[in-house]
């Protein structure tokens, strides 16, 4: 039998792209939870080696060709390209030792990356936060479209990433792509 | 659970603390890992429930819970020759009925992608759950009909799988609905009356013991006709007001199985009222169905067909 070739669930819509701000989907990403225990001393140091970055502390992201978003108390998304980290949730298993929950959730997410110089005027549509506050290297957990999201501030071009449920990714790019609209 | 072998999956109950129904299957899937399976509309309401209990209750525990359930991709794969279908299709797996048993679960692979496969019903047939990385879903299934090709594979849905449930006595949501202990749902055999759990203070309340509660019956329309789900069961429809309501139909389906309608309800008493005849009004519609109350268990109640 041939080998399946996995589908995002919004393959196919290409891009959204007017005058002053683009959306992108970013796939196929490999996505791991990292939490720790409670009450169990998390063996950072072993998990930070192995994954070659610092975990950020609240409300922040390490962006890298691995990115980490600290994401709760004691608890962090890496994130990465999907073909090139097959093998990371065992490796963070090996090196969290049952100090820490790893769980994979690379087909969990629909990951969607907003630019451009409109892109704050289109989030603040969706969301509470308050954009012109934000910096680089941020992150927070709101409501994004009505979505439980992160929102995650990439750069200061600018551009940002929303992470919500697979389930909702169609809704999420219509939603974009109905408020992209005004910015042609 | 401690005696949950890895590889096994297990029909739990999860209770409230009032000792009302909450839902839930669980999978051992590693010594430290399970895998915990809800109906559909619970998923929310059961997450919420155990980040409450860890974060309240016993705060002390070592235990992180992680909804996968936008990760996985997670089909049935159900009828008497469903055994030939991850058989041809997945790999490595045995799935003869000596490797690969009830309640097994197993890590195997279809069409290169890693899967997990439990051999669970709700359908009551023989019967697989195949869980896919969502993104391989649609890949997996197509790969799926096509190693049931020969064999007359076709996908069915919600209402054929409602149809299998209800002819089971296998009950959901309109069953479910936060008011039936699990002796109400004919269930009381899955808690032990050894140990202490969420709810078992309050399962012992005298009122959830009542032989007056409303129990789960089956019903059989006497003349072949449809009920209606939410239908009042009563004695005489004709009566003059106020007519004592009895319990309601909960569940409804025309039963393939045994050519007529059938239905699942909640009827005073339930046990008791076997044998005997309620009366399904649905005075919005002008409808009264006579009916006769039956076991919850239309078909195969041996289970032979699922445990094949």
């Amino acid at each position: 039998m041939d080998k399946a070739i996995p589908r995002s669930p919004i393959a196919g819509v290409g891009h959204i792209a007017v005058a002053e701000v683009g959306v992108t989907e970013r796939w196929p990403l490999a996505m791991v939870e990292i939490t720790a225990i409670p009450h169990v001393p998390l063996t950072r140091a072993a998990i930070e080696a192995r994954l070659g970055l610092t975990l950020p502390p609240a409300n922040t992201a390490h962006l890298g060709a691995r990115t980490a978003l600290r994401c709760g108390p004691e608890r962090w998304l890496v994130v990465g390209e999907r073909a090139a980290e097959t093998l990371l949730p065992t490796q963070l298993e090996r090196a969290a030792a049952g100090t820490a929950a790893i769980t994979d959730v690379s087909d969990a997410r629909t990951v969607l990356r907003v630019a451009g110089s409109a892109a704050s005027a289109l989030l603040v549509q969706g969301c509470a936060i308050d954009l012109e506050a934000m910096e680089p290297g941020r992150v927070a957990a709101t409501s994004m479209a009505r979505l439980h999201s992160l929102l995650h501030m990439v750069d200061e071009s600018p551009s940002f990433d929303v992470y919500a449920s697979r389930s909702y990714a169609a809704f999420l790019w219509d939603w974009f792509a109905q408020h992209a609209a005004e910015f042609d | 659970m401690r005696s949950l072998p890895v590889g096994k999956a297990r029909y739990g109950l999860m209770l409230r603390e009032d000792g009302m129904v909450l839902d839930g299957t669980v999978t051992r899937i590693g010594e430290q890992r399970y895998y915990l399976t809800t109906t559909t509309a619970n998923a929310a309401k059961v997450m919420l429930h155990l980040e409450f209990l860890l974060q309240v209750a016993w705060p002390s525990l070592r235990v992180h819970a992680s909804s996968v359930t936008d990760q996985w991709a997670q089909m049935a794969l159900a009828g008497p020759l469903s055994r030939a279908v991850p058989a041809r299709a997945a790999h490595p797996l045995d799935v003869s009925p000596g490797a690969f048993p009830p309640l097994a679960a197993r890590e195997g692979a279809i069409a290169g992608i890693p899967v997990r496969v439990f051999r669970v019903s709700y359908s009551g047939e023989l019967a697989y759950e195949i869980a896919a990385p969502a993104d391989s879903g649609i890949a997996v299934w197509e790969a799926l009909l096509a190693a049931g090709a020969n064999d007359g594979i076709a996908p069915y849905g919600l209402e054929a799988m409602g149809a299998l449930r209800i002819e089971k006595g296998h009950v959901a949501g309109p069953e479910i609905d936060g008011r039936t202990p699990p002796a109400d749902l004919g269930l009381a055999r899955l808690v032990s009356a050894k140990k202490h759990f969420v709810g078992s203070h309050l399962s012992r309340r005298p009122a959830l013991a009542d032989p007056a509660r409303l129990i789960l019956v089956g019903l059989v329309p006497v003349d072949g006709v449809p009920v209606r789900a939410g239908a009042r069961l009563v004695e005489d429809a004709a009566a003059s007001p106020p007519v004592a309501m009895l319990g309601h139909v909960t569940s409804v389906t025309h039963s393939p199985a045994l050519g007529h309608p059938i239905a699942l309800g909640l009827l005073r008493g339930g046990a008791a009222s076997k044998g005997g005849e309620i009366v399904a009004a649905s005075p919005l519609f002008g409808e009264a169905v006579r009916c006769r109350v039956v076991d919850p268990v239309f078909y195969d109640p041996a289970g032979g067909r699922q445990n094949g």
